[in-house]
């Protein structure tokens, strides 16, 4: 594991390299805008209207990914890891932390803007924490799914488009998980079910890259 | 089959670095790697010769543990000191020299100083801040093999590594592999040009649609 902070540390650096972060609050800020006016929102309720911040959030994130994808990808990045004989689950588990890490002022910044833009009442000090925090079980789970794509997606000549088609429904249970939560805690109840299922993908996804991120990478 | 060429004795013995047996391997229905068998000797300089297409690429990215071969075994005595510098840059274009030297670095537990050589060695110091895709073809080939040196892997594995460089860099990596040798380090080069292969290597293996070997 000594090598588990100079690969979290080369993650940081390729994150502040490219411009990709800043394009994911972009695309965020666009669709909740598109969200918002684009579409007659002031009448609708319930969990209708609390998909928006995790449907923005989810885009963000898949456009993170597809830039994750990239910069292995292009120059074949990854082969120095196979030929070092780092263990690809260094790897993995470096990846899933700074994407959960970079994840959280994106989910931040889409609450933000969800309770600022919608017909949503001001919530309390203790809801609008309790919405920020949805950001950690949330983030826990989409960041190892995200690298398990991004690997299955490396090495077929249509990465990105497999990238978004496995993306999305891998991640649907995710979503549902993340609004279900939104409106639970928007309308005071108990939200255990909502973090167990976000817990419960977390884990799955966590078990499974440790399984198979080294062998999906293996050419 | 295997070629000798003119008597050059290496300088640290024949002790056996990489022995390959009966390697293949294809992508989809072609066989781009049939039957190859070898070895690579510490402290020697061997040069993979044959046509574009034999599949010397593909053996180098075998033997460095990149590619699985689909058949037979590869036996390295430092299995986790190969080296390849390969037409792929194996590097992150959006990171600075500098910063890929440091990952490098890290993964070969080697220290800033090594960093600093290898730079002052292949001329890049001026480059150390610029990303890897705003570097020249011959520039990134110096990057490449400074990586290369920085590494100081048991078994370093070269393919067409004069491919844009220079004529001074190109007496600098053969003087570089000279100095490999003589460290012990076991070196297999693919080159097209055929009378500089000849003088750089104290042996020749040459791989003709993808079968080498004794």
């Amino acid at each position: 594991m000594r090598l588990l902070p100079f690969l979290v540390a080369n993650e940081l650096r390729l994150y502040r390299a490219q411009h990709g972060l800043s394009l994911a609050f972009i695309l965020a800020l666009s669709l909740l805008g598109i969200f918002r006016f684009g579409i007659p929102v002031d009448n609708a309720s319930g969990a209708l209207l609390e998909i928006f911040p995790a449907v923005a959030y989810l885009m963000a994130n898949l456009q993170l990914l597809l830039m994750a994808i990239s910069w292995e990808s292009d120059a074949y990045a990854y082969r120095y890891y196979a030929m070092s004989g780092v263990p690809l689950t260094q790897l993995f588990f470096a990846k899933s932390f700074v994407t959960f890490t970079v994840q959280v002022p994106l989910w931040f910044f889409c609450i933000i803007g969800f309770l600022l833009f919608f017909p949503v009442e001001a919530p309390t000090l203790g809801t609008a924490t309790a919405l920020l925090l949805t950001c950690l079980p949330l983030g826990a789970a989409l960041a190892p799914a995200g690298q398990l794509v991004a690997a299955i997606a490396q090495h077929s000549t249509q990465k990105n488009f497999l990238a978004v088609a496995l993306f999305l429904p891998v991640c649907l249970p995710v979503l549902i998980a993340a609004t279900g939560r939104v409106s639970a805690v928007l309308a005071g109840l108990d939200t255990q079910r909502y973090d167990a299922l976000l817990v419960a993908a977390a884990l799955v996804f966590l078990g499974a890259g440790n399984l198979l991120f080294a062998y999906l990478f293996e050419e | 089959m295997k070629q000798r060429l003119p008597e050059k004795k290496s300088s640290s013995g024949e002790r056996r670095a990489v022995i390959f047996s009966q390697l293949a391997r294809r992508f989809g229905d072609f066989w781009a790697l049939q039957n190859a068998s070898g070895e690579i000797l510490t402290g020697e300089i061997t040069a993979l010769t044959g046509e574009n297409g034999s599949g010397k690429s593909t053996l180098l990215l075998i033997l460095a543990g990149i590619l699985k071969a689909h058949r037979g075994t590869v036996t390295a005595a430092a299995p986790g000191k190969i080296h390849l510098v390969s037409h792929q840059m194996m590097a992150y274009p959006d990171l600075s020299v500098l910063q890929n030297m440091k990952l490098a670095a890290a993964l070969s537990a080697s220290s800033p100083a090594d960093i600093e050589r290898a730079l002052t060695y292949w001329r890049i110091e001026d480059l150390a801040h610029k990303t890897l895709r705003t570097l020249s073809r011959g520039q990134l080939q110096r990057f490449l093999l400074g990586r290369a040196l920085l590494t100081k892997p048991a078994v370093l594995l070269l393919d067409e590594p004069f491919t844009g460089l220079d004529q001074v860099s190109e007496g600098r990596l053969a003087h570089f592999m000279h100095n490999e040798a003589k460290r012990g380090t076991a070196i297999l080069f693919s080159d097209h040009h055929l009378a500089r292969a000849r003088a750089l290597a104290t042996r020749s293996v040459e791989i003709v649609k993808g079968v080498c070997g004794p």
